[in-house]
């Protein structure tokens, strides 16, 4: 599991991202995020992986 | 089942339990309060199955594989929000072969009318994050992002994304160093 320290990082880390997503936006960037339905295809999932990554 | 696929089954289930634990706990209080965030498991496959006949719905996906899939790779990351009783949306993605990044690679928003709709990309990305720095990836990848605003809004300084063109037949894609 992960160590204490290591946890205690992600959750300063995860404070700051959540300030950046949540925070303010632009109007027509809350009217995209309202409108559109889905992200990405179940077909990313069958794509190879690049091995080296 | 081999002992060892089980066992990482189990590990990776506490990665997954923490880092949508670590998301909700940090959602602004307009939502950590009426917002669930928790497996795709057989309560979300029920509730998915109401998504399938509404005529607004823009895809045909079938979440029914994704508990399957997440029992043969024990690091793939499930994820349900939920508005109370209310699915709002699904999300399954899984790391790269070495791990070097988590890949959020697809997400489907209810179809019926969801108070939340306008957060629940950013509150997947969240748990994304959270969950790819848990299992030690060095980035996280949003697969086949939207439309060019929001493209252009991920790629801003405050949100951190850069943007990737489609190679080899592999898509586009953002990628943020976590």
């Amino acid at each position: 599991m992960t160590s204490d320290k290591k946890l205690e990082e992600i959750k300063e880390k995860s404070k700051e991202t959540a300030n950046k997503l949540f925070g303010k936006k632009p109007k027509e960037v809350e009217e995209e995020l309202e409108r559109e339905s889905t992200l990405g295809s179940p077909d990313n999932l069958i794509t190879p992986d690049n091995k080296e990554e | 089942m081999k002992a060892t696929h089980l066992d990482a089954i189990n590990r990776y289930d506490e990665y997954r339990k923490t880092a949508r634990n670590l998301a909700k706990e940090d959602l602004p209080d307009y939502l950590k309060k009426v917002t669930k965030l928790e497996r795709v498991d057989q309560k979300a496959l029920v509730a998915f199955k109401t998504w399938q006949s509404v005529p607004e719905r823009t895809v045909n996906w079938d979440w029914n594989f994704a508990t399957a899939y997440c029992r043969r790779y024990p690091k793939a990351f499930d994820l349900s929000v939920w508005y109370g009783n209310t699915l709002c949306s699904l999300t399954l993605g899984r790391p790269t072969y070495k791990g070097t990044s988590m890949r959020m690679d697809f997400i489907e928003k209810s179809p019926m009318n969801c108070p939340i709709s306008g957060d629940v990309f950013a509150i997947s990305l969240l748990a994304y994050e959270n969950y790819g720095r848990l299992i030690g990836a060095e980035y996280l990848r949003l697969i086949e992002p939207m439309n060019d605003k929001l493209i252009k809004y991920y790629t801003s300084v405050d949100v951190g994304f850069s943007h990737r063109k489609a190679k080899q037949g592999n898509p586009h894609y953002l990628v943020k160093k976590l």
